[in-house]
């Protein structure tokens, strides 16, 4: 799909965008297959830019060492999807994919204000 | 023809097999420093990408307000800079050059040699995202290594 290179500067762009409040993001509640027995995810954020939704979200999931052995683990998940939230494409993994939760929700009016509330 | 092996006597012979001998030396050195830099750098990947990952990071927040943050974001390019001099010893391929590139741009931002480059949020971006690219190289890197690659 994209290059690793590619998919920093698009993620990069987007936390861009994100602390400019040029995009807001929209809190969804998960659905499967992102959750199910083996799989946890608190909150999803979506949003639509040039026409392409995209959307995020922070994945807990079951490692298996062998066949009764797991670990958890866990992973930032960036992808495509189409009006019906299905799944177009994914981006690989990359690290900035968590400052990008981190700007998303920072854009939280609840949290980013919380520093003027309490010192104004 | 004749000649040749007239003069190849054995003390010739040794003479030869001892220079080769030293070629062979020399190449096995430097082989040895080779791999001992790839050594190395592989032993370390998990704890440059973890610095290097936490860097980036602490730039973009910083970033969300640039006029307030400048100087701190200067000071976590310099950083950056040190962590990225360190890597750039055993790195090869992409990595090298992206490590390259990364490292040229700060520098540009952050000597005073360069007093025409102006500061601007754009320009710190740039090297923000130079440092992505730089950590989701490194990150790849180390889930090849895992394979065995």
């Amino acid at each position: 799909m994209f290059s690793t290179r590619q998919t920093a500067e698009i993620i990069d762009k987007l936390i861009e965008l994100t602390q400019h409040n040029q995009i807001t993001w929209e809190s969804q509640d998960p659905t499967p297959p992102m959750v199910g027995p083996d799989a946890r995810v608190d909150m999803a954020y979506v949003v639509n830019h040039l026409g392409r939704n995209i959307r995020v979200y922070h994945q807990h999931f079951k490692y298996y060492l062998d066949e009764e052995k797991y670990v958890w683990d866990e992973q930032m998940i960036v992808e495509f999807i189409d009006d019906y939230g299905a799944l177009l494409g994914r981006l690989p993994r990359t690290p900035n994919a968590w400052e990008l939760l981190k700007a998303i929700q920072f854009q939280n009016p609840q949290i980013n204000s919380f520093y003027d509330d309490l010192f104004k | 023809m004749n000649e040749v092996f007239k003069l190849l006597t054995l003390n010739n012979f040794g003479s030869w097999a001892s220079i080769l001998g030293l070629l062979i030396t020399v190449f096995t050195l430097l082989m040895l420093f080779g791999i001992r830099k790839k050594f190395l750098f592989r032993s370390s990947v998990d704890d440059h990408l973890s610095k290097i990952s936490e860097i980036s990071s602490d730039i973009s927040s910083l970033l969300q307000s640039f006029s307030n943050n400048e100087k701190d974001i200067e000071e976590l390019f310099a950083l950056a800079d040190v962590e990225l001099r360190a890597m750039q010893r055993g790195a090869d391929g992409d990595l090298a050059t992206d490590i390259k590139k990364s490292r040229k741009k700060i520098k540009k931002y952050t000597s005073r040699i360069y007093f025409w480059v102006k500061k601007s949020e754009n320009s710190a971006r740039e090297i923000k995202t130079g440092l992505s690219v730089v950590s989701a190289e490194l990150y790849h890197h180390k889930k090849s290594l895992v394979i065995g690659k």
